[in-house]
């Protein structure tokens, strides 16, 4: 016979339900003081949202083929590093691309792990089991201060066991969010080799901006093989109006946690998807 | 503000929420450490900040609806751990239940304790949960929580034997292995 002891076994647990008040045991000016002292806001605000947002999916198969994306805005060259290591560098291109964006050091190997079927998310020395915390709607945040920019960037994670995803998304100042990422699991790779993610949200004065996000499971495969490995399964925002997707649906996208992501930190407004 | 725009603007890194949600749910927090700890104030503000510095490095993964929820558990929790850091622990009614031991390879797919405890007081009836909860999970004595339901000490001894006796069932019946 085992030994279980009730109160440990119940750290386990999160009340929901019932929420028990009782008589308050500290002072709200003392705690807040604490807290606040210690507590180091966002050295600037992130970017508005974008007044329009449009899918462009076959923009984004060129754009992750080369890995280079557009926006009119004139900028020096910067070099920004992620939380993951990751370091996106981008600078003034000319002509007809307002900036060329290279993305180095990619290494989402440790970062979200499968383990016993368990999905641990591991980060600036922490390490956390989201395997509860996620699924194919809903994503696990991790949001930091990003020390080269001063903006709050974020790593997001989604999906179950069999296809499971992390972005690594970061705020380019005079042109948007850019994320590079990595799928695995069963259905999240390609002959044993995890597929992998680009999203860009690119802000353009006269247009609004443009949103693709692209799930690519053989990083080999031509252009048009990328087109199909979009289209398993249901129809995904990734190829037409979101607007458009039955509701019922877009629940089933291979992309709905990182949407749900996006819509929840401002970064896009699903009102104005068209 | 609504709690979901209050999660919206902690999830952005707005300190102008992290306040709000210390006015807001401080004496929740407290409440929770306080009836765990007793009488010791300084541990019981100490633990309180630390539940929102906690809440604000954990901002990411807080759910619409479930803030307090979130809040409450890692109160309890924090008091939990300083309560036996030092030696110390609530006197529960039957604190302890005896289950049989199953290998590995007997024990079914899901063995999280989280999953296993949701689903033993999910088949608890509503009253009997909830005093289950007030005594196993916040620490209220059976005798206050009895006189808060309004049910005599002697029914809420049944309904908590009745609620060790389903946890026991799902656990053993699951596999349960620490």
């Amino acid at each position: 016979m085992k030994e279980i002891n009730i109160s440990r076994l119940m750290d386990n647990y999160t009340d929901n339900e019932f929420n028990l008040e009782g008589e308050a045991g500290a002072d709200t000016e003392k705690v807040l003081k604490t807290v606040m002292e210690q507590v180091k806001p966002a050295k600037k605000t992130k970017v508005k949202p974008l007044s329009k947002v449009m899918i462009a999916a076959a923009a984004a198969a060129a754009l992750a083929m080369t890995g280079t994306v557009v926006a009119k805005a004139q900028f020096p060259k910067h070099t920004i590093t992620s939380a993951t290591g990751t370091v996106f560098e981008y600078e003034q291109h000319g002509g007809a691309y307002g900036y060329e964006l290279n993305v180095k050091n990619e290494d989402y190997s440790d970062l979200l792990t499968l383990e016993d079927g368990r999905l641990y998310f591991s980060i600036e020395n922490t390490r956390i089991d989201i395997t509860d915390l996620i699924d194919r709607q809903t994503p696990y945040i991790y949001s930091y201060v990003n020390e080269d920019t001063g903006y709050e960037n974020y790593v997001i994670a989604g999906g179950t066991a069999d296809q499971y995803a992390v972005v690594d998304m970061v705020y380019l100042e005079g042109a948007g969010w850019t994320g590079a990422g990595e799928m695995g699991g069963e259905n999240g790779a390609y002959n044993g080799i995890n597929g992998r993610i680009n999203v860009t949200v690119e802000e353009l004065e006269n247009n609004g901006g443009n949103l693709s996000i692209v799930f690519t499971r053989d990083p080999g495969a031509p252009y048009h093989e990328h087109l199909n490995a979009w289209q398993e399964g249901a129809p995904c925002p990734t190829l037409q109006p979101y607007k458009e997707i039955p509701e019922q649906w877009r629940d089933e996208c291979e992309d709905a946690w990182l949407l749900e992501a996006l819509f929840r930190l401002d970064i896009l407004d699903p009102e104005l998807i068209f | 503000m609504t709690e979901q725009e209050l999660l919206k603007a902690l999830q952005k890194g707005d300190t102008a929420a992290l306040e709000e949600l210390i006015r807001r749910y401080t004496a929740y927090v407290s409440s929770i450490i306080r009836r765990i700890l007793g009488g010791r104030t300084e541990d019981c503000e100490e633990l309180t900040s630390e539940v929102f510095l906690v809440a604000w490095n954990s901002r990411g993964k807080l759910q619409e609806g479930k803030i307090k929820g979130f809040l409450g558990s890692v109160a309890r929790n924090k008091a939990f751990v300083r309560l036996r850091g030092l030696h110390e622990d609530l006197p529960l009614e039957e604190g302890v239940i005896f289950i049989e031991e199953r290998s590995v390879e007997e024990a079914a797919e899901h063995t999280d304790a989280a999953i296993l405890l949701e689903k033993a007081l999910s088949q608890l009836e509503k009253p009997h949960r909830e005093l289950f909860v007030r005594h196993y999970y916040y620490g209220q004595t059976v005798k206050e929580a009895a006189e808060e339901m309004q049910i005599n000490l002697s029914t809420a001894k049944a309904w908590l034997c009745r609620g060790r006796e389903k946890l026991k069932d799902i656990l053993e019946k699951e596999g349960y292995t620490e």
